[in-house]
């Protein structure tokens, strides 16, 4: 099965549905019912483009990443990478994938073991799949260091993670996804946890690393400006479902779907004086268990009519490659 | 090639800076701490150089000048610690029964949390029927009491040191097991964990390369606390006349006493051996408290 038109990785629906266990007799009773984190997602991601996956914390898409790597196992649906299927990788084909596909994580403090130095981190890769000699694998990890900007690299290589700043230790976690040339990496976060003034960076290096390298990436984040910075498409999603789809630059200007109208609107301008429209949505995430019936998000929704509450929308195309699942927006013809 | 050997140096002059180094920091600061480890070395002096030390043989039946044996003689400037109805020497006997109290105490410790250790990190990793199978194993283990299966142990099989060092091993590791999985529990759900899994590392690497190191600190500690209760275990069982009948030890001392009905007027063959095993639990547990400080820095502040 190879993808067609430039599709690098395609995902055809993908579910994950966590168990939810209550009790012992409950369990007897079999009434098993489930949390639908991602509940039956398509996308595709071209060569060498940013993916965005926007969305409040419960929205499914660190699972969506984690999947996409294979941290965790879909409960169903396919994932195409280049022509092979990943989603039921296991053993030896699993840890092949590995070097194909890596992750970088959200927390830069808890994702170094504190007893690794640098160098301990980012050379187990390369120890595990047995690359290169030792001293090419130093080699190996200098040269992902100063990929990342480390310069020079010797001056980190033995050095603690305690001893690196926040900034610093994200790079060193690109580092460290890069030391095995990937071509897929999936950034869950990445700069969320960083002052504000040094993300520019980290998200400069991401774009720098995609164009020197072609690489191709799924950035995960609820920070809208961060994605439109970065992402050349991106998708919002809420309660385990992609609601909108499109070029970041096109999404920017007219995003249709209220929810991801109001993620924009949340996104503060650097101009105090500038007004603009809001959209006001109440509340919090619900709860993934029992779904409302109609839309998922009519419960939050202002402009919530009476479809909604009936009938599930599905994705429609708008316009090419912006796609909206919603019964009010954009304003349908018929 | 110098330089590949650097991180494995390094890596050790960190687990000396996140553990050793703040303990010894602690122990400067800690009375107590000090004082525990004071007494431990003290014992294990006393135990290596115990043959060297002991003015007479334990076992030879000594005579006074007047050539009649040394019954329940006081404590004199030749037995300092006086001697028993067959005209032992206490004062050595006590010398040489530090040699037991530590060997099962570090040994049994040992086991207990090699044994502890490897299967709280197992059930705390793999979860699921594996974790609960073990966990169900450990609440049976915390159904028998300790020193009553020690001693049926002995009555069993031939009662020796080995025999009494496995016996405390193969029950007390339930508690380590079930310290060690809680930690590994939540370790196991860092990312670096995950990171590790992205690397491509197996289960067994993750388990005792990235997961073990970190709950390192944890383990040293129960062996610690282990170290007391073995010690406590050994004087227990072989008081009650079920040890290595061979060996030396203070609660083998204290069961002599008893059966020759000495204990009511011969205090001078009592108040040693327990004097000596108060004295040594006092230390390693003196030792463990303060370790647990370092480990776990909360409780600091009470």
């Amino acid at each position: 099965m190879t993808t067609a038109n430039g599709r690098f990785i395609e995902v055809k629906g993908l579910k994950k549905y966590f168990p939810v266990h209550r009790g012992f007799l409950d369990s007897l009773r079999s009434q098993s019912k489930y949390v639908k984190a991602i509940d039956d997602i398509d996308f595709f991601i071209k060569r060498g483009e940013i993916l965005g996956l926007a969305g409040e914390s419960g929205s499914g898409k660190t699972t969506t990443g984690e999947i996409m790597v294979r941290l965790q196992d879909p409960t169903a649906g396919d994932i195409f990478f280049d022509t092979i299927n990943v989603a039921d990788l296991q053993g030896r084909q699993l840890k092949e994938f590995r070097l194909r596909a890596q992750m970088i994580f959200q927390d830069p403090y808890e994702t170094f073991s504190p007893r690794l130095t640098v160098f301990g981190s980012i050379v187990e890769s390369l120890k595990v799949h047995r690359i290169g000699t030792s001293a090419e694998k130093v080699d190996r990890v200098k040269e992902a260091l100063t990929r990342a900007e480390l310069r020079p690299a010797e001056n980190f290589l033995y050095r603690y993670p305690h001893e690196l700043s926040g900034g610093q230790r994200q790079r060193v976690a690109i580092a460290r996804a890069m030391v095995v040339d990937p071509q897929f990496i999936v950034a869950d976060e990445p700069v969320s946890m960083l002052d504000v003034s040094i993300r520019a960076g980290v998200l400069n290096l991401l774009k720098r690393l995609r164009s020197d390298f072609g690489l191709t990436m799924l950035y995960v984040s609820h920070d809208l400006s961060t994605v439109t910075y970065l992402c050349d498409r991106q998708a919002t999603m809420y309660l385990g479902k992609i609601v909108e789809v499109g070029p970041s630059k096109v999404m920017v200007k007219g995003a249709h779907h209220p929810y991801t109208k109001a993620l924009f609107s949340a996104v503060p301008l650097p101009n105090p004086d500038a007004h603009r429209e809001r959209t006001p949505i109440e509340g919090e995430i619900t709860g993934n268990i029992d779904l409302p019936r109609g839309c998922r998000f009519n419960p939050r929704c202002p402009y919530a009519i009476d479809i909604c509450f009936q009938e599930e929308p599905d994705l429609v195309e708008s316009e090419p490659g912006h796609a909206t699942a919603c019964h009010v927006f954009p304003a349908r013809a018929d | 090639m110098a330089v590949t050997t650097m991180p494995q140096t390094k890596s050790k002059s960190g687990f000396r800076r996140s553990l050793l180094e703040p303990f010894l920091d602690f122990v400067r600061r800690d009375r107590l701490a000090l004082i525990g480890i004071l007494i431990i070395v003290s014992f294990i002096l006393i135990a290596v150089f115990a043959p060297f030390l002991a003015p007479h043989d334990p076992r030879d039946m000594l005579r006074r000048e007047d050539g009649t044996l040394a019954r329940l003689d006081p404590p004199s400037l030749r037995h300092p610690f006086g001697t028993t109805n067959l005209g032992r020497d206490v004062f050595s006997q006590v010398l040489i029964g530090t040699r037991a109290a530590l060997l099962v105490g570090f040994l049994a410790a040992f086991f207990v949390t090699l044994i502890g250790t490897n299967i709280g990190i197992i059930a705390g990793y793999y979860g699921g029927w594996v974790d609960s199978l073990l966990m169900r194993l450990v609440d049976i283990l915390y159904a028998i009491p300790l020193i009553p299966f020690v001693i049926i142990m002995m009555a069993l099989v031939e009662p020796s040191i080995w025999n009494v060092i496995w016996g405390i091993s193969l029950l007390t590791w339930r508690t380590v097991a079930r310290i060690i999985r809680s930690q590994v529990l939540s370790v196991s759900q860092r990312p670096y964990v995950k990171a590790a899994r992205m690397a491509g590392c197996s289960n067994f690497r993750i388990m005792y390369y990235h997961i073990a190191p970190n709950i390192l600190p944890l383990a040293l500690l129960e062996m610690a606390f282990a170290v007391g209760w073995a010690i406590t275990a050994e004087a227990s069982v072989s008081f009650v006349g079920f040890g290595d009948p061979t060996v030396i030890s203070w609660g083998q001392i204290l069961h002599m006493v008893f059966l020759t009905g000495a204990i009511r007027t011969a205090w001078w063959w009592v108040v040693p051996p327990g004097l000596a095993i108060a004295l040594l639990l006092i230390g390693v547990f003196f030792t463990a408290r303060s370790l647990e400080e370092v480990v776990n820095p909360r409780l600091r502040r009470r």
